[in-house]
């Protein structure tokens, strides 16, 4: 009887490995240039601004390497520069930044801030990635929203601010 | 033919009433200001959801440390340092038609507690806020106003 229950308890445990692992394939994954484009007038404080990330590149890139779309088990973001792009979009005007992924399904998930800014590099700054990020649930979707909470120094009633932005993710599929 | 035509005529009905609901739905998109005049609130969309943050505050400093305030009563500890300027408190409203944003919730900062939410438009320029634990006979509604901008 007992060996019969170890029995059962083994081939339970095997069956799950089956169902939840698998052999995986990893793929780096950059996103195109994002614009993220505050329009006037804007005040100083906390402001959104938002890309939409349409996913059906990264699908192919899965193919290519031999996995299957929609079986993202682990994501991890490793990059997230945003370049300035026009005068008005100088740092200087920007205190802190905070970088979210949402989805209409999923709520909103922080993946990087920083907060004062790090030193701008060729108008270019790279944000602090947080240190716990659980994201795979996005990139099994066909898109998502990359949403921006930046806090501004001044007001501005004419002038759009203007970022583009690029980010990297580590990303676990299924083969 | 006819089944083509009727199908493209339902196809074009249904994408024109999706539009015409989703620029409903963004009337709410704006700055609010809540009944005690304490904070305004920034309604804006992401994705297809409503959210809700506070853009400005009547007093923005802690008047025990003489700094800015922070979620200081947020039952997770590592949310107390947060600044409440800026907080989201109006999360994942759906535009449901007939002047209702629901199945969101509101975070109030004074006590920590978030709470289910339902927004009602009365008219353009003001919003029903009713926050409630479980079924909405059980809550309290608050009246915003839109901010007017001002004229020059």
């Amino acid at each position: 009887m007992k060996k019969i229950s170890k029995l059962l308890i083994a081939s339970m445990a095997f069956s799950l490995m089956i169902a939840c692992g698998g052999p995986t394939v990893e793929i780096e994954y950059e996103t195109p240039e994002l614009t993220f484009k505050l329009e006037p007038p804007f005040f100083a404080g906390p402001n959104t601004i938002q890309a939409e990330l349409d996913l059906s590149e990264l699908n192919e890139q899965i193919k290519q390497a031999g996995g299957k779309p929609g079986n993202v088990v682990k994501a991890v973001t490793t990059e997230v520069t945003f370049t300035s792009l026009d005068s008005l979009s100088s740092f200087d005007l920007v205190e802190s930044i905070l970088v979210q992924l949402f989805n209409d399904d999923i709520d909103l998930t922080k993946i990087a801030g920083s907060s004062p800014l790090p030193e701008v590099v060729n108008n270019s700054i790279n944000i602090t990635l947080a240190n716990e990020q659980k994201i795979e649930k996005f990139f099994n979707k066909d898109k998502l929203f990359i949403v921006v909470d930046i806090n501004m120094t001044e007001d501005n009633f004419e002038d759009y601010f203007t970022l583009a932005g690029k980010l990297k993710f580590k990303i676990n599929v299924k083969q | 033919m006819t089944k083509s035509l009727f199908s493209l005529l339902a196809a074009f009905f249904l994408s024109t009433m999706l539009t015409f609901s989703q620029e409903e739905g963004d009337r709410i998109i704006g700055v609010w200001e809540p009944s005690n005049g304490k904070a305004r609130v920034k309604i804006e969309k992401i994705g297809n959801k409503y959210f809700g943050k506070i853009v400005w505050l009547k007093e923005p400093d802690d008047p025990e440390t003489g700094k800015p305030k922070t979620d200081k009563n947020n039952p997770d500890e590592s949310m107390r340092t947060v600044p409440i300027l800026g907080y989201r408190i109006l999360k994942d409203f759906t535009y449901r038609g007939k002047n209702v944003w629901d199945e969101g919730t509101i975070y109030d900062p004074e006590n920590g507690s978030t709470y289910n939410c339902k927004i009602t438009m009365t008219d353009e320029n003001t919003l029903d806020i009713r926050g409630y634990i479980g079924v909405s006979v059980f809550g309290r509604t608050d009246v915003w106003k839109r901010l007017q901008a001002k004229k020059k």
